[in-house]
């Protein structure tokens, strides 16, 4: 009997990009030695008041996302647990490590705090869920949970100030914390509290409506308060309360295979995590192949940490186990269980095709699903079908990224963008030139480049401050390391969504002079930006070994020789900047392109008040040229759209993304 | 307490001396056969001193250049010592001459590289070193205790092709079924070894240790007199891998064990690659240990895929844990 054509492969998924993902296929034999482990692991956490460390090794392909899915669904579940006030089982969040080692707390904050808000199955979120649990262990709460905060809210307000300032006592939330958590609970200024609760750094006015100042930049340690948070929010679970924290991805922290910063600086964060915190299991999932690399590039007592519990290995498949896959595979798919009827299990496989496919040694779950889509192809078409090419499918991958990223970027991500999405675009765009740890003598230059051959450095200043004082902070700072520093060439760069108001006047001041000793001014596209984001994301997930193609697990050399045999010319442009003689070295050229980033910045800030206006009015009121302002907003076509008139109308365009 | 006596060197003492130095692998130096002696053969310092130098002067032993400051003795000569160690050398791989020199510099101290290359010359014509022709794309000669086998000659350039066709887009699985087509179906799997029973297998690195099949050998390799231990029985080398790697892991169930790790425990200094290779592979099909392949071997040098596990179908292994399922299974004499 022949299989109809339009039957689905059900062999054809093979990547788990997301524990957070629906759920899917599972054999729970698979694994279940690890998987238990890391259960009993939270079990005893709850006893022993220690935080401890897993480490899941495995090959690329071999489940290791799967494996946290399932963890996720098991630490998420819907059960009711017996206690009285209700409270979560556990906390869990799944983290991965797609950001560069200089932002690396800033990351696992934004991405805990996330996993914190989410609410799923019409559920509170985790971050509610805690919040209520600790407040009714401080003032009783008498029947349902949810009724008795409608009547606290409702009857006695000043209560919750009062809890609040007894968590705040209690789990080290600072005063901002405090009152943001208060805002939160409240509801009052939604995006401005989440923005805040994710590290973001908001401007001025966002800080105000939050009954906040923006921070001393004289002494802000953007790391060291992500830290703080991220202790804060794991102290607030309390003891009863076990933070699943699961890395994912550690690989993607190098920027290319010398690198050894950023699996250092994985090692800190999990000691720090370990030793500083009471109630946390930290996971962290890494490619076997990277095993000799992680123990020379972490510290000892790192390294010990992180599998301070187990060190536990993804073993490959055997027979028995394949078997069952294929089978629960097949068995997914409803219009099959007619057709195999009165065949084997397997068909329109067979057992001896998996032992085949399994060989002596074992195969990984990804080997064993790529083998059988191409079977039950043959099956179905009597032929194989060959698999694209690497390079269409690499081809493919950029283009569905590159949307993503355009979709969902806005401006609070230009700081993590550059900080990862840089490193990887000079690896690819010049090998020559190799990422340097950060100088200490140069703290505002986050990221340093050396020419391999004459070892000069370029830095790369990344000026993302909301709040203009901060700003102006920075920049004043940064002249003086710039006077200082044996820099061949130092970059700013900024966010053109961010503009430098006229009324900005200390870092308008900062910049010019800045500008004027050499410093170059670099406002990045968001077209730019987004491209920057899928060259990270893709290379990335080509280290950690979660790129595939039909199955067929894509190196990241393969990816980096096409992504620079096929990079955007907007990003070639940009490594150039940073490592090239740059034409913007080119006075004229310098000073024009000064001109036409002040234009953008001065109608950006325009049009945040006016919203539309026509091009005479803005120049009018800004007092610059009408076409040199036209032609500024005409190149920023993601930022300004224009209607042709006459007279020409411009407005600022909406971000697509919406804030969650 | 250990006493010490006093009674001056008999006959009796320099030849038990003499039988320590005899046994000892290596020279010793005067305070190693001191610590080597037992009982009433403990004599003070200044006293086996003297009996060392009588038996140097009576030219029953020798007296060696100094290493790391101090004189050795031996029973056997300077040229001995240094043949010695360059076939100790050359039993762990395959070096070219300047290797070779690095290899046994300091631990030949009076011995000129110009003497050294007499005696690698020597052990060549007695058979006992194979000179071997150079690997693709390479000119320069390397020599070995075993000769030359076709199989590290067609890994290699299999290894240079997948890192060549790679950037055209072939990958290595494309390569290695074109390979098969102009083979023709000639049978892949190595021929038996034509060395004789006194040769032990390869020892090369790329050695195709997997591609033979399931090995019960039970024949001890024999101590060819470089002073090294007996190699041990694969069971017996089984069952030491496994009580390693609980070792290193500190029984930690199902723990990650990287192979370079594993490889340098001295338990397996004097076991053969193609040897330590298949009884892990064995133990693999066995299902008592898990084999992990290394995803991206191509990104790595020669010299670091070396020291992985070699299967004979271009898989390289550079970790491996022992099964949960088998952990309490003890391996089988």
């Amino acid at each position: 009997m022949s299989l109809p054509a339009d039957i689905p492969n059900p062999f054809r998924e093979s990547v788990v990009a997301d524990p957070w993902s629906a759920d899917g296929v599972d054999v729970p034999r698979i694994h279940a030695s690890v998987f238990d482990e890391c259960c009993r692991a939270v079990d005893e956490l709850r006893s022993s008041g220690r935080s401890a460390g897993i480490l899941i090794q495995g090959q690329a392909g071999s489940g290791k996302t799967h494996l946290l899915r399932r963890l996720r669904m098991e630490f998420t579940s819907q059960d009711t647990p017996p206690t009285d006030p209700p409270r979560p089982r556990q906390i869990f969040s799944s983290i991965r490590l797609q950001t560069s080692p200089g932002m690396i707390w800033r990351h696992v904050r934004r991405r805990l705090t996330e996993d914190l808000l989410r609410a799923s199955d019409g559920r509170i979120c985790q971050l509610d869920q805690l919040l209520r649990f600790r407040m009714a262990e401080k003032r009783p709460a008498i029947g349902h949970l949810d009724l008795w905060w409608q009547y606290l809210w409702d009857e006695h307000p000043d209560a919750v100030d009062e809890l609040l300032d007894h968590l705040a006592e209690h789990d080290g939330f600072d005063y901002p914390a405090t009152t943001v958590l208060r805002h939160f609970l409240g509801g009052t200024h939604r995006r401005e509290t989440l923005g805040w609760l994710r590290g973001e750094q908001l401007p001025d006015s966002a800080l105000e409506k939050l009954g906040l100042k923006p921070s001393d930049e004289e002494t802000a340690e953007p790391e060291a308060e992500a830290r703080a948070a991220i202790r804060a929010f794991c102290a607030l679970a309390g003891p009863q309360v076990p933070v699943v924290l699961c890395f994912d991805q550690v690989e993607s922290l190098q920027a290319d295979p010398e690198d050894k910063a950023g699996l250092f600086a994985f090692g800190q964060l999990v000691a720090a995590l370990h030793d500083e915190t009471e109630n946390v299991l930290i996971v962290s999932c890494m490619q076997s192949s990277f095993l000799d690399d992680i123990r020379k590039h972490v510290r000892g007592a790192d390294y010990d940490r992180i599998g301070s519990r187990a060190t536990l290995g993804l073993d490959l498949l055997r027979f028995p186990q394949s078997v069952e896959l294929v089978q629960s595979r097949l068995d997914a798919v409803e219009p099959l269980a007619a057709l195999r009827a009165g065949h084997g299990a397997l068909w329109p496989l067979s057992e001896s095709d998996v032992r085949t496919i399994v060989g002596d040694q074992g195969c990984t779950p990804r080997e064993l699903l790529k083998s059988c889509a191409e079977k039950f192809t043959i099956a179905q078409r009597g032929a194989a079908v060959d698999a694209p090419p690497v390079e269409e499918f690499l081809r493919d991958e950029w283009d569905g990224r590159l949307d993503q990223a355009i979709a969902k970027n806005d401006a609070n991500n230009t700081e993590p963008i550059l900080a990862r999405g840089l490193p990887f675009l000079i690896s690819v765009a010049a090998p020559d030139w190799k990422q340097q740890e950060r100088d200490p003598r140069l703290p505002d230059v986050d990221l340093l480049f050396a020419d391999k051959a004459t070892n000069a450095r370029a830095g790369v200043s990344l000026c993302t401050q909301g709040s203009m004082t901060s700003l102006a902070a920075r920049l004043k700072r940064l002249r003086k390391q710039h006077a200082e520093a044996e820099l061949r060439k130092l970059i700013l760069v900024r966010d053109p969504r961010s503009p430098i108001g006229a009324g900005a006047k200390k870092a308008n001041q900062y910049l010019s002079e800045l500008r004027t000793n050499g410093a170059a001014f670099h406002q990045p596209s968001p077209e730019l930006l987004a491209a920057l984001d899928a060259l990270a994301s893709l290379l990335s997930e080509a280290q950690s070994g979660d790129l595939s193609a039909a199955g067929e697990t894509v190196t990241p050399r393969t990816v980096r020789e096409w992504l620079a045999a096929h990079l955007e010319p907007e990003l070639s442009e940009f490594a150039e900047l940073v490592t090239g003689a740059a034409a913007s070295d080119d006075a004229s050229d310098h000073a024009a392109a000064d001109e036409d980033a002040a234009a953008a910045d001065r109608l950006t800030e325009f049009l945040q008040e006016r919203r539309m206006a026509t091009i005479d009015e803005a120049a009018e009121h800004l007092g610059c040229d009408a076409l040199a302002l036209e032609t500024a907003a005409r190149r920023r076509p993601r930022q300004f759209a224009l209607l042709t008139g006459p007279p020409t109308v411009v407005f600022e365009r909406v971000e697509s993304a919406s804030p969650p | 307490m250990t006493t010490v006596t006093s009674a001056p060197p008999s006959t009796e003492t320099a030849s038990i001396v003499v039988k320590a130095l005899d046994a000892s692998p290596e020279p010793l130096k005067a305070k190693q056969i001191g610590e080597a002696l037992t009982g009433p053969f403990r004599f003070k310092p200044d006293e086996l001193q003297r009996t060392l130098d009588e038996l140097v002067a009576a030219k029953r032993i020798h007296q060696l250049p100094p290493y790391q400051g101090k004189v050795r003795y031996w029973t056997r000569s300077l040229d001995e010592f240094a043949r010695t160690r360059i076939r100790q050398a050359l039993d762990r791989r395959p070096l070219t001459r300047s290797e070779l020199k690095r290899s046994v510099k300091t631990s030949l101290p009076g011995v000129s590289e110009k003497r050294q290359g007499e005696i690698l010359k020597e052990l060549e014509q007695q058979g006992h070193v194979h000179k071997l022709p150079p690997l693709l794309n390479s000119r320069t000669e390397r020599f070995s205790m075993r000769p030359a086998d076709p199989r590290e000659y067609v890994t290699h350039a299999l290894d240079k092709l997948a890192e060549k066709l790679s950037k055209v887009g072939i990958d290595e699985q494309r390569l290695r079924a074109a390979c098969r087509e102009v083979l023709d179906g000639q049978a892949t799997e190595p021929a038996p070894s034509t060395a004789p029973p006194a040769e032990r297998p390869i020892a090369s690195a790329t050695a195709h240790a997997g591609a033979t099949a399931p090995q019960t050998e039970t024949s001890v390799a024999v101590d060819e007199g470089n002073g090294r231990p007996p190699v041990p029985r694969d069971d017996e080398l089984a069952r030491l891998v496994i009580e390693r790697m609980q070792a290193i892991t500190s029984a930690s169930h199902a723990a990650l064990v990287s192979i370079t790790d594993l490889r340098r425990q001295p338990e397996f200094d004097s076991v053969e690659k193609s040897t330590f290779d298949r009884v892990l592979l064995d133990l693999g099909r066995k299902e008592r240990v898990a084999l992990h392949r290394h995803d991206y071997p191509m990104s790595l040098d020669e010299e670091e895929r070396r020291r992985f596990v070699l299967d004979g179908h271009g898989r390289y292994y550079n970790a491996v844990s022992v099964r949960v399922e088998s952990r309490e299974l003890r391996v089988e004499s």
